[in-house]
């Protein structure tokens, strides 16, 4: 069915509604001017070299970035495996597989950031890349569990029998079959995991010290003392790591297969 | 019919020529789930070579059984011997054996080549030596320059080539085949039953067919084994399952057939079905201990002509009501209800009008020798 042309317009307003304050923000970084202000006064990119002169900044974008990357990749390993037990799994009944995995998406963000901060107190690994990184990535842990579990399902069994029966064992079936298999689906999950550890800023507040911030709990912490346009800066960086992310996503399997076909002309 | 010792040109590779498939003895099968039981008690001896297909409905236990083989299900009970070594506890991929799946089940994300040279890799063949073997098993299936394709870039029909290469390129011992040709239209089919025979025969390989469809059974096998509820209901050539069915499941499953039921009585010097019309001739062969015996007649060995006032002497006949007349290509299928309520097949040649109208009053009638005595399942 073709959508009719109210539909569309109304679809288009929408989007203007959701993409506006972003570009807004966007634009107020490139201002010449002092202020946060819109229409900007003046082009300049002062406010960029400012970001990058800054040390804070610095240390905040290097620690958003560990903590995202490291979040991201737990979050593919232990979300890939709990689709696995869900999947594959005997014994554990899936639907509970299910339900935990996906419960860090129902826990308030609060709740979880007051339990991160209590345990971690408690055993005394607050304020560092691991302990941000582990909470980050059970938050983003839903996100690789439900990808990698509609791809599993999408996987045959009898390709993996077909393995067995080519002479590999289970294991080597799984890491040359399965696997292979599922890893774009992992990756795409995790890919929004680190998304959403990057902008994450509950947690993150819970679990900081002044040595160790990331970029979201800067960018709070600032904008409480009186806004500078070097705010919109980074919001403008933060906004392009995350649309880069998103164009990974989007062009990755177009990637793959123009890489392909490079291949087979050699 | 080639037989199958005849050293294969495709050999060239393989560590013992002189052995080409194994034997298979299944000794006592049993499998239980819970409850129902899947297979009873079935066992079977494959000689090498040989080309047997496990034929049932769907429900008969005989992907089970094939599984068994493969060693993805383990028995409860029974053991599964190759070429005399009892294999019940050898893990799949230690079996040496090849597989094909109704969905072919190739590797989605590895070219064709690489498909076929996965279980090259897996049992260790030096990797200078694949390419050649690889090359070889892609052109027996006449596909040698599809290499570098991937699987979703094929035919359905060419993916299932893909997967018969990929299961013979390792040489295994036997050759396990689940509904090969199930998700094949009927044209592809045919031509694929004839070339999966022939390569079977060329290679010397011992296989394990699965299908429901008779056709393919009775056009590939050496052997069938008919199964049903679990049980091998009949094990024998084709022409031995088609002629001399020893059970009704069996004339059923096989063909179209004609069934007559009841109690032998003997009248005029002659052994008859004791109806209430017609007279049935049971042909010597049946065992009379059973109370009822079944005779079973093909469609294409009844004659049938016009009622007439008396009974044709001699042979069999039996009178009824036409109630369809199909045009089938090769045949006219005539449907005719028998006086004694039972729904009967006859089938003319179609060069030759047919010789009968819907409603018509009509005697069939067929040679004593035409008929099959079945004892009937109690």
């Amino acid at each position: 069915m073709k959508a009719g042309i109210g539909v569309r317009l109304f679809a288009c307003l929408i989007a203007l509604l959701f993409v506006t304050p972003t570009l807004i923000v966007v634009a107020t970084s490139f201002t010449s001017g002092t202020m946060v202000v819109f229409p900007p006064n003046g082009l300049s990119l002062r406010w960029f070299e400012e970001v990058f002169a800054d040390p804070e900044w610095l240390d905040a974008f290097a620690n958003s970035l560990q903590v995202g990357l490291l979040a991201a990749v737990i979050a593919m390993l232990a979300g890939s495996s709990l689709a696995f037990a869900a999947g594959r799994g005997r014994g554990i009944p899936p639907g509970l597989v299910t339900a935990l995995a996906v419960l860090p998406m129902m826990v308030p963000l609060v709740v979880a950031g007051i339990g991160f901060y209590l345990v971690y107190v408690t055993i005394g690994i607050s304020g560092g890349v691991a302990g941000l990184a582990v909470a980050h990535a059970v938050l983003g842990l839903p996100f690789v569990f439900v990808n990698v579990l509609a791809a599993l399902k999408g996987v045959d069994r009898h390709v993996e029998e077909a393995a067995r029966a080519c002479g590999a064992s289970q294991t080597r079936a799984l890491v040359r079959i399965t696997v292979p298999l599922i890893a774009p689906a992992a990756l795409v999950g995790g890919v929004l995991a680190f998304v959403s550890s990057w902008d994450e800023v509950v947690i993150a507040l819970f679990l900081n010290t002044p040595e160790f911030r990331t970029l979201p709990v800067v960018m709070w912490g600032q904008v409480r003392s009186g806004i500078e346009p070097s705010i919109s800066a980074v919001a403008t960086l933060v906004t392009a790591v995350s649309l880069v992310m998103a164009g990974l996503i989007l062009l990755g399997p177009v990637l793959r297969r123009k890489l392909r076909s490079l291949w087979r002309q050699q | 019919m080639i037989e199958t010792k005849a050293l294969p040109k495709f050999a060239t590779g393989r560590v013992d020529a002189s052995a080409p498939g194994a034997s298979v003895r299944l000794e006592h099968i049993v499998k239980r789930y819970a409850d129902t039981a899947a297979v009873e008690g079935v066992s079977l001896d494959i000689a090498a070579g040989q080309f047997v297909t496990l034929l049932g409905a769907s429900g008969s236990g005989k992907t089970t059984l094939l599984r068994i083989i493969a060693g993805f299900v383990e028995a409860t009970s029974g053991r599964v011997v190759l070429d005399g070594e009892d294999i019940s506890r050898v893990p799949v991929h230690h079996r040496h054996i090849g597989m094909v799946f109704q969905n072919y089940a190739l590797f989605p994300h590895m070219s064709v080549a690489k498909n076929v040279a996965f279980p090259l890799e897996m049992r260790k063949v030096p990797r200078r030596a694949r390419p050649a073997l690889v090359q070889e098993a892609l052109e027996a299936v006449h596909l040698g320059e599809f290499g570098r394709r991937l699987p979703r870039e094929l035919s359905g029909g060419q993916q299932q080539r893909v997967a018969l290469a990929r299961a013979i390129v390792g040489k295994p011992r036997l050759l396990l085949m689940d509904e090969p040709l199930g998700a094949l239209d009927r044209r592809l089919r045919e031509a694929m039953q004839l070339e999966i025979r022939r390569l079977s025969h060329e290679l010397g390989l011992t296989v394990v067919n699965v299908t429901h469809d008779q056709e393919e059974a009775l056009t590939m096998s050496d052997r069938i084994a008919l199964l049903a509820e679990g049980r091998l209901v009949q094990y024998g050539t084709p022409a031995d399952l088609y002629t001399r069915p020893n059970s009704e499941i069996v004339a059923k499953f096989l063909g179209e057939s004609n069934m007559f039921r009841g109690p032998v009585r003997v009248e005029d010097g002659l052994r008859v079905l004791d109806l209430p019309h017609g007279r049935v001739v049971v042909p010597p062969g049946a065992s009379d201990d059973g109370p009822e015996v079944i005779v079973a007649v093909r469609p294409s060995a009844v004659r049938i002509g016009p009622a007439g006032p008396d009974a044709p002497a001699g042979g069999s006949f039996m009178p009824g009501e036409v109630t369809a007349c199909v045009y089938a290509g090769d045949s006219h299928k005539i449907i005719v209800t028998a006086a004694t309520g039972a729904e009967l097949i006859v089938r003319c040649d179609s060069a030759a009008p047919p010789p009968c109208e819907v409603g018509d009053k009509v005697i069939l009638t067929w040679q004593e020798a035409a008929g099959v005595a079945i004892p009937a399942d109690r």
